[in-house]
């Protein structure tokens, strides 16, 4: 277990080289640069802050730099649009936030969607069933874009239990978690209801009920533990998606997160930024990609890793 | 003995004994399965109402979605102000002349959700249909050739799958939005922003650069598609019947159109019909973050994003939008869910 661990960090290497090269290619093989506005600047100027940057270098130049600089300070560049702040300072500020938003939503779509799931499946073709697939196909159909403002002008303009907008008490974090996780919860839920259907039917669910075991220890040792293999498989870019900032939730509720960060920098070409949140994402990917095979093999001891 | 008291099995026979004799028949099946789930076909409704709310756009609508007196913005409607929280009443201009309200501008809000089905709906559709379009070809020819080119385009597939779907649609709109805002006559770039113009002539709008759109969903939406065509051509291709079409010589091209397509293109409709929330849900992202449509053609995502930055002191902005992509989710959802169920009766309720 231990160097299969090491192993898959070390495969994490190439992976992410090859992630960066092409986000930095792509990035820039788009028009236009960082500097341009409205009110276009004079060329001189724009040639001298290409050169303060190092942006009139070739392309692989500017990419080495970059590369190196990660690897040798751990910096990750400057920010064109802002002079005092560097990508650094932008994960130290808003990482956090987006982070604790995308815990708290996962936590919420764990919660509500594998319950919901099990029951679902449980009691198939009942109340219960219809209710849970009822509640699903709502988190699917009601994208955050649309529940975010909802839950406001309900919970917060109109019966005033909650904060409209903002960050950092508990009270504020309600909201926006719910508009975030409702869709994940909807997915986790229907996949968990699918997956244990499937499960309950197996044959080892029968010897399990026939040696006696009571249902509750043959529902959550056996048809459980098996049945959240898949469900386990999405978490991790679930995981990875929700942690690193999602712009429209951060943007109806005023939350100080990644999100923004990552759709401007793309918008105005601030290379730096747009590289750090995708390698950032990458990494958080990556590690939760690992964490899901790890747990695998706790769910299912059939599955071994040497 | 009346309807009502039958059981449930005794109206399955009923059915069964009507159709003895005929010809069973996939799609006639799969059509009576469908009209009798009722969430299917509620949403099969309000697409169609949705659609002709589209075509006649013009006729319905009061005022034009481009027009506003800014003296008139931020009016709420007389019938809504009780409902909103008891504060708006006492500082927002209330009004009769516009339905839903209207927005920051003056512009009326009914008239601009009516003509946000102009991009909505279209988005949803050609979506699907490029993804199907790509999506079959693409996966046809890796599945049915095999070997050598099936291993190439499918790790092509998986390395398009790796990166981040967002990422790449967001860098293409940008691209797309730098490369063909000012162009000259004779260049490739003037070729396209002549295509869109048409593409939004058809639309009925003045304006919007549906095309790029267009473009940027199918080119991020076909690799799923290719990978359910692929899977289940693998399955059919070592089947009796085409065996028997090959031995009486039927060349490739006849057997992928004629035997392979109608076998496969049941899941694959299934499939883009779940995915049209998706692609509406892409376009509705983009022109919340300014990449979509280009205003002040009105898109659902636009006016979302316009009035969730007034939503304390105007609620009314945000909420019919909401609502209305909400109600267009939730029907797709129903008809997709009740296609799938009525098309592979096996696969039902799984996700």
């Amino acid at each position: 277990m231990f160097r299969y661990v090491v192993r898959r960090l070390l495969w994490m290497v190439p992976v992410l080289l090859f992630i960066s090269i092409i986000t930095f290619s792509l990035a820039h093989a788009v028009p236009g640069g960082p500097f341009d506005r409205e009110k276009a600047l004079p060329p001189e100027i724009i040639a001298n802050l290409n050169k303060y940057y190092g942006l009139d270098q070739p392309v692989w130049k500017q990419y080495i730099d970059y590369m190196g600089r990660i690897i040798f300070h751990l910096d990750f560049g400057p920010v064109y649009s802002s002079r005092s702040r560097r990508v650094n300072d932008i994960f130290a500020d808003h990482l956090p936030v987006s982070a604790q938003l995308g815990v708290l939503a996962l936590l919420l779509a764990l919660g509500i969607g594998v319950p919901l799931g099990i029951l679902s499946a449980l009691k198939q073709n009942t109340m219960w069933d219809y209710l849970g697939m009822a509640v699903a196909i709502f988190g699917i159909s009601v994208p955050g874009v649309v529940l975010g403002p909802l839950l406001i002008v309900i919970f917060a303009l109109t019966l005033g239990w909650l904060p409209v907008a903002g960050w950092g008490t508990p009270a504020k974090m309600i909201l926006p978690s719910i508009a975030l996780g409702m869709r994940e919860s909807a997915i986790i839920a229907r996949l968990t209801r699918a997956s244990m259907l499937q499960v309950i039917r197996e044959d080892y669910i029968r010897t399990a009920r026939a040696k006696g075991l009571s249902e509750r220890v043959v529902m959550i040792r056996h048809a459980l533990k098996n049945a959240f293999i898949p469900v386990a498989t999405i978490l991790g870019p679930m995981f990875a998606i929700l942690v690193t900032g999602t712009f429209i939730v951060e943007q109806i509720f005023a939350i100080p997160g990644m999100g923004k960060y990552f759709i401007t920098s793309i918008t105005n070409r601030d290379y730096p930024v747009v590289m750090g949140t995708i390698l950032l994402y990458a990494v958080f990917l990556v590690i939760a990609n690992l964490a899901v095979d790890i747990t695998y093999a706790f769910l299912d001891p059939r599955i071994r890793y040497t | 003995m009346t309807t009502e008291k039958l059981s449930v099995q005794e109206r399955a026979a009923i059915r069964l004994s009507e159709r003895m004799g005929k010809p069973a028949n996939l799609w006639l099946d799969a059509w009576q399965r469908l009209i009798r789930n009722r969430a299917a076909v509620l949403g099969g409704i309000i697409i169609l109402l949705l659609l002709t709310t589209m075509i006649l756009a013009p006729k319905i609508v009061p005022y034009g979605y481009r027009e506003g007196d800014s003296s008139e913005a931020y009016t709420v409607p007389n019938w809504l102000i009780k409902l909103l929280p008891s504060k708006v009443a006492t500082y927002a201009k209330t009004s009769d002349k516009f339905l839903f309200g209207s927005d920051y501008l003056g512009r009326d809000l009914f008239s601009r959700l009516i003509y946000g089905t102009r991009v909505s709906l279209p988005v949803g559709f050609m979506g699907a249909f490029t993804a199907l379009i790509i999506g079959l070809v693409y996966g046809c020819i890796s599945g049915y050739y095999g070997g050598r080119i099936d291993n190439t385009m499918m790790r092509i597939v998986d390395i398009m799958y790796a990166f981040p779907t967002m990422l790449l649609i967001i860098l293409m709109m940008a691209f797309f939005k730098s490369t063909f805002a000012k162009v000259s006559p004779g260049t490739i770039s003037y070729t396209f922003n002549q295509i869109n113009k048409v593409v939004d002539k058809i639309l009925g709008l003045q304006g919007g650069g549906m095309l790029f759109i267009f473009i940027g969903i199918g080119i991020t939406a076909w690799m799923g598609m290719a990978r359910l065509a692929r899977g289940q051509i693998l399955s059919l291709k070592e089947k009796e019947f085409i065996e028997a079409a090959h031995m009486i010589g039927a060349g490739d091209i006849r057997i992928i159109i004629r035997h392979i397509f109608p076998n496969i293109i049941g899941p694959c409709i299934v499939a883009e019909t779940l995915a049209i929330p998706n692609y509406i849900n892409t376009e509705v992202f983009l022109s919340f973050i300014g990449l979509g449509v280009d205003p002040p053609t009105p898109s659902w995502g636009a006016m979302i994003s316009e009035g969730a930055q007034s939503i304390r002191s105007y609620p009314h902005m945000v909420l019919f939008p909401a609502l209305i992509l909400a109600i267009t989710m939730f029907a797709f959802n129903f008809l997709g869910d009740g296609l799938r169920d009525a098309l592979d009766p096996k696969m039902k309720g799984t996700s």
